[in-house]
């Protein structure tokens, strides 16, 4: 719930930290009220009261303060979320907690014979949390701060402005009291660890931050690059595609007669330019297609990416019935065999994974079954599910009874612009990068890749998505 | 007889598609930019606008004309139909759904990528029911 919350408010890595601290802060407290409420409760019942001698009451009053604080605390990081808030009201409330956690530890430590016993040093979480939050300047001043409240009750004890709380009885704390040399030596140890904690810290935060500073930037510069290279890839595909597009325009405008009358052969010749036309249309798409997609899987960057859920069986099937012109010239004939188990009449199962990827996959499984077809020849689309590691998948299995490749070419199709010699000898105008852009989506989709083939008897490629669940028609 | 008005910076495709068209009975104006193209549309009153996107000043030319026919009543009913070598599904950086909250709206009726086939591209015009 947090995770989400901060996704969808604030980007900014560090409003992101600091939110994380200020809840993790308020988590912690929770837990130390829950632990010590139970442990007050058992000492009191268990406790020999004629060797130790606490003041319950105290302890009580310091955990119902850290309670109505931590309440308000919890309410006001919701607050954070809603209203996505900055850098300076976050640090603020931080500064407002750490405060009332020395408040609270001032009580305890009072309650707990201030020097008879080592809860003082519970200063130094907070010291280390106002390190990584605050200027060295700032953390250093809150960290005296926090030191001078928290030894407040042992110097008004000396002084004998609040009574003594002693409860071991023992003699060293009268010791202390009656030696100031040892009173300022304890002092300044106390102080002499927290200033040392302090500069500790610092030193490795200020060259954490430098880090963090720096890979900040990087990463504003490599989205501005990102943005960059989408306009010039749009640019670049324009001024390839736009001369190829014009003259295909012209063959088509021609084929058509509408630039008057013409013979066979300039017909045949003009099929040609537009064959070849196409090759090249099909090529720039693909290069400039590829090359996006892999620089996508380089970067890993499915931040961008949005999964859907999308019912494959009615996908396949509009499909199919969207590229119904690709089989007609070959008379080719789909079958859709559905293998998913049956759940429910109204549900469907659905994958995971976004239309775009999705159709880049079965554009190109589905043209390479047909390309590589016989006339009159059979393509089946096989929707099955697979049990792997923890997790279902639903598969979908294009199979033909094609050309098909050489087993000992087969490793190979996957390779950009690989292609067998039958293969281009049978069918023109493939680029060799339909399989490619086929393997780099189905990386994008975390999707299980699989090609079977024997020559001359067909080729069978399995795909096999995440499962999404199920949807209602 | 219906006008049809080609704004597209690249000749070869302004005289193609005229060729297709006259042949089919349309009047056909053309532009090569798209300065001030509210003057133009409004001087030609064509019943169909085929509109390229990508100019040679502006990537986004063709988007920027489309948001400004539909800003002016007088025009705003003419259909316009985007004609582009780039396809639909590239990041052009707007959106052909009005839904679409993270992309600027392209007000125009339909989208045809280049090359066309003569039939689909009558068959586009003819779907706005001009003919």
């Amino acid at each position: 719930m947090l995770e989400e919350n901060i996704i969808h408010c604030i980007q900014d890595v560090h409003v992101k930290e600091l939110v994380k601290r200020l809840n993790w802060s308020v988590q912690i407290r929770w837990y130390y009220i829950g632990i010590s409420s139970f442990l007050i409760v058992l000492t009191f019942f268990v406790l020999d009261k004629n060797t130790i001698h606490l003041n319950f009451e105290y302890l009580l009053a310091a955990n119902i303060f850290l309670f109505f604080c931590n309440s308000i605390y919890q309410y006001q990081l919701r607050y954070t979320y809603n209203k996505c808030l900055g850098t300076f009201d976050l640090r603020f409330y931080l500064m407002i907690q750490i405060i009332t956690d020395y408040l609270a530890l001032t009580l305890v430590v009072y309650t707990l014979g201030s020097i008879e016993t080592p809860i003082i040093l519970m200063i130094i979480p907070n010291t280390i949390l106002a390190t990584l939050f605050f200027t060295s300047r700032q953390s250093l001043l809150l960290a005296l701060l926090g030191v001078f409240i928290v030894i407040s009750p042992l110097i008004l004890e000396f002084f004998n402005m609040i009574p003594t709380i002693s409860i071991i009885n023992s003699s060293y704390k009268m010791l202390v009291f009656s030696q100031p040399m040892i009173l300022l030596g304890y002092i300044f140890i106390l102080l002499s660890c927290v200033i040392f904690c302090w500069y500790l810290l610092c030193s490795i935060t200020s060259r954490l931050i430098k880090n963090e500073l720096g890979l900040e930037r990087s990463y504003q510069d490599m989205i501005k690059l990102d943005e960059e290279k989408t306009q010039a890839t749009l640019r670049s595909t324009h001024e390839l595609k736009a001369p190829l597009a014009a003259i295909k325009n012209y063959v088509y405008t021609m084929n058509e007669g509408y630039a008057g009358e013409i013979n066979d052969k300039v017909l045949k010749i003009m099929n040609r330019i537009g064959q070849r036309c196409d090759y090249l249309l099909n090529n720039v798409t693909d290069i400039i297609k590829l090359g996006n997609l892999k620089s996508y899987v380089v970067l890993d960057d499915k931040t961008n990416t949005q999964f859907h859920r999308i019912d494959i069986e009615k996908y396949i099937r509009e499909f199919i019935l969207k590229n119904e012109n690709l089989t007609c010239e070959k008379n080719i004939k789909i079958t859709i065999v559905n293998q998913l188990s049956a759940t429910n009449t109204n549900e469907n199962k659905c994958i995971l994974a976004n239309e775009e990827n999705l159709q880049l996959i079965f554009n190109n499984l589905l043209s390479n079954a047909i390309n590589y077809s016989h006339i009159d020849g059979e393509i089946n689309i096989i929707l099955n599910e697979k049990q792997a590691a923890n997790k279902k998948l639903l598969c979908v299995t294009i199979e033909d009874q094609g050309i098909g490749i050489d087993k000992i070419q087969i490793n190979k199709v996957f390779e950009e612009h690989y292609r067998t010699n039958h293969a281009a000898q049978f069918y023109e105008g493939g680029t060799g990068l339909g399989l490619s852009i086929v393997k780099v989506c189905s990386q994008i989709l975390d999707a299980e890749l699989q090609i079977e083939s024997s020559l001359n008897e067909g080729t069978r490629v399995s795909i096999c998505f995440k499962e999404g669940g199920h949807s209602h028609e | 007889m219906s006008k049809i008005m080609i704004i597209d910076d690249d000749r070869d495709i302004i005289d193609s598609i005229t060729m297709i068209l006259e042949a089919n009975d349309y009047t056909v104006v053309s532009k090569l930019d798209t300065e001030n193209i509210i003057d133009a549309v409004e001087s030609e009153n064509p019943d169909v606008i085929l509109l390229d996107i990508v100019f040679p000043e502006d990537a986004q030319a063709g988007f920027k004309a489309a948001r400004k026919i539909a800003s002016v009543d007088t025009i705003n009913h003419i259909p316009v139909l985007v004609l582009s070598a780039v396809n639909q599904l590239s990041n052009l950086g707007f959106s052909f759904t009005e839904n679409d909250i993270s992309h600027d709206f392209m007000p125009v009726k339909g989208f045809i990528e280049k090359p066309v086939k003569p039939d689909e591209l009558l068959a586009k015009i003819e779907s706005l029911s001009v003919h």
